[in-house]
């Protein structure tokens, strides 16, 4: 093609038209997980067709895409059935495309049965709202730039997997969590339009990966006029305007997940309303003095009261998140009932032990054949269990 | 709302809708193009994985263009897969009992067009399942009229130019499609064999000679030479003396050549010029005469001298009991080595000198620099500049055969004069149309009064690959009317398996 090029498409059209194309993308081999090349007569390639029907077409290209970086051979995961040897339809790489799909269903299921309201029911409500919104802006604004160059450098292998991501985690997992409505209370109509507005954006930016499932969600989301359909919908361009933020809300995320694992580690309830305390550093300060910042942190971790401290709180559990060092209140209740209970079972125990370690030492023939150190051992044992 | 998301349902709703909508169309307008075009699968495939993923691929930077804008046209299309459509239609109509050397041409054509309206573009449909926004108004096919003719332009503007030229060459045969494949084409494995060590008897004294190793005993009945290398010890002395095929008693020179591997077999080597690359190399140093001992089908011939008609494994069979009563086998060995066989047919490939039609790549390449200076095309990921450039080295550049002895595919314009049909080097003609072939011919011969009825037409085609070179400029119809190419042209990115670099 390009000698034809040569040959023929000065003459036709002028001496500056040479090349047929200014781009040549290599893919690499598809091959089977023992690196052969997946091939009709080594019968070692999954039907392309029943692959598509398993797990639709987005599935089928999410697959595939997510294997495959540029002229690097891609190792499609089809297995092989262990009696016949024959492969199989089926691929864990599709299916993670399917599920994906799912989970933008989801997503999508839980902000349409949001009950609508004019303004927002509380002050926190409205701050929380308005920094999760910025946030997500800004974040946008960084994941059109990457995918930007992502197209530019012919990385789509990692262009998928970008907005794997952000959809999954960022999108679904945090920014639809920050904005979720309290149990039973309505969301205001302009934080809705903006999700929508976001959502819409992120099936515009994963429409040429993903077109069948990013269509069906954009008409979903919102009545659209004819013609305005996500595969004519015009490339966002936003820019970056608060990097700050982006930083601000790791700190949040983490300090929100960091109260949670401690939560899960000490067996106490997500949904029981919890003191927290934080160390008044400058970052910390910084953080808490955004509008927004204390009550989204309060939402997410279930706090009933986050509060600066210069000092350890008492009938507290410290847990560092970064930098940062926040406490959680931790007074050990007591059921007595239930502490006498236990401190019973815990004596009949320590008995039975003793007796059975007394049974042993009055045992001649054990304190005479037994080497003098286990006899001690037993003996302090014995004592141990006397004393507890 | 549904409790899982459907897939099955919503693609089936949404493709029709931006089919009716024509968003995958395209026209030229004011809007900055963005081109692919689709590296046309065979017609009569189905799509694999490779494909899936290649157009994938295409569809991701296509529909992105689309939403940045711009003017995007994605064109499709078939290649007519000449080798591989030809004997799947030979195949069909051996099951209903016609032979395609029973037929004519124009009947063989027509039942392969039944084929191809009926099974062809099977594959596009297929695409259109896994989402693919080809613009399919322009849907093209290799062998479709327009992309035809601009087949034959070219193989006449190459010829005019002196870029094109038909030889006598070794040639890579497969005798059951009987037609010469490209180096492509044929497909090397390890297999295992067995090596024939084989006495030739000095002429002037029988009882002493010399050893060769041969896996392909059959063929000393076309051995014109023996060479060994010119100082090697054991036989440098035996030089310009001549020694005695074997059952066929005739007198062959040995000859001294530095190509000869001392360390092989015994260091002696059988030369057979007429159907080994090798030998014909050393046949045409040493002026050796080329006995070509197979017909097109692999059977011995009448220049054989022994087992005519024989095929040429039933004939290795056939002569090895003969060779051992002659005493002249010394003993055999196992032995592995690579082995070509047809892509298509899987048949034993047979070197085979034959006349074929050849571009001259180093006069399609100015100085080899233009084409291999890929500068401007980026290459993702970069490093395959290297293998393209390398491949475009003129030390590793072989001329392309093109013609193929195939009925399904653009018939080359070349004719020549009845009168010359044994000659060994028949004048062509080469032209776009029979008149103004005899045209040329009233003019080179100097014979005005040449009819039509004095010419013939070259039996062969080209290979598929002589359509699919043009398909950037071809599938706008860009030689014939540049409107559109000069829209589309140059197109963006070609999306490409690491193959297709070694075709042009």
């Amino acid at each position: 093609m390009i000698m034809a090029g040569y040959e023929w498409a000065p003459g036709l059209l002028g001496k500056d038209k040479v090349m047929p194309f200014e781009h040549v993308y290599y893919t690499g081999m598809v091959r089977d997980n023992k690196r052969r090349k997946m091939s009709k007569s080594l019968g070692n390639s999954p039907d392309a067709l029943a692959l598509l029907e398993k797990y639709g077409a987005d599935g089928v290209r999410f697959g595939l895409l997510s294997a495959a970086a540029a002229g690097n051979d891609i190792v499609f995961d089809a297995p092989f059935d262990q009696k016949t040897k024959s492969i199989l339809n089926e691929s864990q790489l599709c299916d993670q495309g399917l599920r994906f799909c799912n989970k933008m269903w989801n997503a999508l299921k839980l902000i349409k049965q949001w009950e609508l309201v004019d303004e927002a029911p509380t002050t926190e409500a409205a701050e929380i709202n308005a920094l999760a919104a910025a946030w997500m802006q800004e974040k946008l604004a960084v994941l059109q730039q990457d995918l930007t160059e992502d197209y530019a450098q012919f990385r789509l292998s990692d262009g998928i997997k970008r907005l794997y991501k952000f959809i999954w985690d960022d999108f679904c997992s945090w920014y639809l969590e920050l904005v979720k409505p309290v149990y039973g209370s309505p969301l205001d109509r302009a934080t809705y339009e903006r999700t929508v507005d976001f959502y819409s954006e992120l099936m515009n930016l994963l429409h040429p990966f993903m077109p069948f499932v990013s269509e069906e969600i954009w008409h979903l989301l919102r009545d659209r006029k004819d013609g305005d359909d996500c595969i004519v919908s015009a490339v966002p361009c936003s820019s970056s305007v608060q990097p700050e933020l982006v930083e601000a809300m790791d700190l949040m995320n983490t300090m929100v997940t960091r109260l949670r694992e401690l939560r899960a580690e000490k067996q106490l309830p997500q949904r029981d309303a919890m003191e927290a305390w934080y160390v008044q550093t400058d970052k910390a300060g910084a953080l808490f003095a955004t509008p927004g910042a204390k009550p989204l942190v309060c939402k997410m971790a279930n706090l009933s009261s986050l509060t600066a401290v210069t000092e350890d709180p008492e009938q507290s559990l410290p847990v560092m998140a970064g930098t940062e060092k926040l406490f959680l209140a931790y007074t050990e209740e007591v059921d007595v009932d239930a502490e006498r209970e236990k401190l019973i079972q815990e004596i009949e125990y320590t008995r039975g032990f003793i007796l059975s370690v007394a049974k042993k030492l009055s045992n001649e023939r054990f304190v005479a054949g037994a080497p003098a150190d286990v006899v001690d051992r037993e003996r302090q044992k014995m004592a141990d269990g006397k004393r507890g | 709302m549904e409790s899982h998301y459907q897939p099955a349902a919503i693609e089936k709703k949404w493709y029709p809708y931006w089919m009716d909508k024509g968003y995958f169309r395209s026209v030229p307008d004011n809007r900055e193009p963005y081109t692919i075009v689709m590296p046309p699968p065979n017609v009569t495939g189905v799509l694999h994985m490779g494909h899936m993923l290649n157009n994938t691929v295409q569809d991701i930077l296509i529909r992105r263009a689309r939403l940045e804008g711009k003017n995007a046209c994605w064109v499709p299309g078939t290649d007519h897969a000449s080798i591989a459509t030809e004997a799947k239609v030979v195949h069909m109509l051996r099951e209903q009992g016609i032979k395609k050397s029973d037929i004519s041409r124009d009947e063989f054509l027509n039942y392969a067009f039944q084929w191809k309206d009926k099974y062809g573009g099977i594959i596009l449909d297929q695409l259109k399942r896994l989402g693919a926004s080809c613009d399919w108004d322009r849907t093209r096919f290799t062998m479709e009229e327009s992309l035809s003719e601009a087949v034959i332009k070219v193989f006449v503007d190459l010829h005019q130019k002196g870029k094109l030229y038909r030889a006598m060459r070794m040639t890579n045969w497969d005798s059951e499609a009987k037609t010469v494949l490209s180096n492509e084409e044929v497909i090397y494995s390890e297999e295992k064999d067995t090596l024939y060590f084989l006495r030739y008897p000095l002429s002037d004294d029988p009882s002493t000679g010399l050893t060769i190793a041969t896996v392909r005993p059959e063929t000393i009945l076309g051995d014109t030479a023996v060479a060994v290398h010119p100082e090697d010890d054991r036989y440098r002395h035996l030089i310009g003396k001549t020694v005695r095929v074997p059952l066929i008693n005739r007198d062959i020179p040995v000859i001294g050549d530095t190509y000869v591997d001392r360390e092989f077999g015994t260091g002696a080597l059988k030369i057979t010029p007429a159907h080994d690359p090798n030998d014909y190399e050393i046949g045409q140093r040493h002026h050796l005469e080329t006995i070509n001992i197979l017909t097109d089908d692999a059977r011995l011939n009448e220049s054989a001298g022994l087992l005519v008609g024989e095929d040429r494994f039933a004939a290795r069979k056939k002569i090895l009991p003969m060779l051992e009563d002659g005493g002249f086998l010394v003993r055999t060995e196992e032995y592995i080595h690579k082995v070509g066989r047809s892509e298509r047919t899987q048949t034993i490939v047979e070197p085979r000198l034959t006349l074929q039609w050849f571009p001259g790549y180093v006069g399609l390449c100015p100085g080899s620099a233009g084409c291999g200076q890929a500068g401007d095309v980026a290459f993702h990921p970069p490093h395959f500049v290297n293998m393209y450039q390398n491949w475009l080295n003129p030390d590793n550049v072989r001329d392309w055969c093109i013609s193929r002895q195939l009925w399904w595919g653009q018939r080359i314009p070349a004719w020549y004069l009845e009168s010359e049909r044994e000659a060994e080097n028949p004048r062509s003609f080469v032209a776009l149309t029979e008149e103004e072939a005899l045209e040329q011919a009233r003019q080179q011969t100097g014979n005005t009064g040449l009819t039509a009825a004095d010419l013939y037409q070259d039996d062969d085609v080209v290979d598929t690959w002589f359509s699919s070179w043009l398909w950037p400029i071809s599938v706008f119809d860009g030689f014939h009317d540049q409107k559109e190419l000069d829209h589309y042209y140059p197109t963006q990115t070609l999306v490409t398996g690491w193959d297709i670099i070694f075709s042009g």
